[in-house]
């Protein structure tokens, strides 16, 4: 099926592009929140990514799946914003601090132990480099396999397996400095 | 515990943390701005404009009667013109 759209997206048709659009928009949409936590950047990114579907329709092989290839300009979407946002981090702090406006978690519920555990993942993945991140939500998020992440970041499957570890070496002492604090918690993970 | 259930307990936490990401969707609006960057790509006020304006139908946009909820940014975009020959786009001035 995306082989006809491509098809007609390269001849010109923009209702294939509707089309795609409606087929991906989640995907594109949750990987973009995923990795950026800001809606705002999500929203930008997914409409960049199909302006560039839109604008580089011709270069897109349709006998292969167009989902690694949004996948793929999701993420180098989003490290363009992470660059970017480095700049701007300071003016948009005190923007955020002007308008109150907080970061894109979808919440957990925070008045069970286990929404404070899932609030606390959460948390850690956020503070990963944007590249750990990716292959974070790759993985966990969108349930692909090594060798698809690692076709889709153009990484050594060496490298996405690496990623992995750190990510959930970061998590185990994060929590094992919580069970220290909270030990509570401690059942979780005895 | 040994080192395999450690990690699996860990695997569990990190897909339970992001699952919640599987359920978001983005805003209606999203549509209308792609759409719009698509039909005039170097008025990136008027994107903004057409994205406050959150309405559409189906993959494509629909502006319906935006009068009422909108008033000042419908006025604006009538003003400019933006909206006309855009077959898809209805404005329904009040």
């Amino acid at each position: 099926m995306d082989n006809d759209l491509i098809e007609r997206l390269q001849a010109g048709d923009l209702e294939a592009l509707g089309e795609l659009y409606h087929q991906y928009k989640n995907l594109v949409y949750r990987t973009a929140l995923a990795v950026t936590h800001d809606e705002r950047a999500a929203e930008d990114i997914l409409q960049e990514c199909f302006i560039r579907l839109h604008t580089y329709a011709a270069k897109v092989d349709g006998t292969r799946p167009l989902a690694p290839w949004l996948y793929r300009a999701t993420v180098n979407l989003a490290y363009d914003w992470a660059k970017k946002r480095r700049w701007m981090q300071p003016v948009e702090d005190i923007l955020e601090w002007f308008s109150g406006s907080q970061g894109a978690f979808p919440a957990p519920d925070r008045n069970t132990e286990r929404g404070e555990t899932v609030r606390l993942v959460q948390e850690v993945v956020a503070d990963l480099p944007e590249v750990h991140r990716a292959v974070v939500v790759l993985f966990y998020l969108e349930n692909l396999p090594l060798e698809e992440i690692s076709q889709i970041l153009d990484l050594p499957v060496g490298t996405v397996k690496s990623r992995l570890y750190y990510a959930r070496e970061r998590l185990r002492e994060t929590l094992a400095r919580r069970q220290r604090l909270v030990p509570e918690m401690a059942y979780e993970f005895t | 515990m040994n080192s395999h259930n450690f990690k699996d307990d860990i695997d569990a936490l990190l897909w339970e943390g992001l699952r919640p990401y599987a359920e978001v969707v983005p805003p209606e609006a999203a549509a209308i701005r792609l759409w719009a960057q698509l039909q005039q790509p170097s008025r990136p006020r008027w994107q903004r404009l057409l994205g406050r304006l959150g309405l559409y139908q189906g993959h494509m946009p629909v502006l319906l009667d935006v009068s009422e909820l909108f008033p000042y940014e419908a006025r604006e975009l009538a003003f400019t013109g933006l909206l006309q020959n855009q077959r898809r786009l209805t404005l329904l001035m009040a």
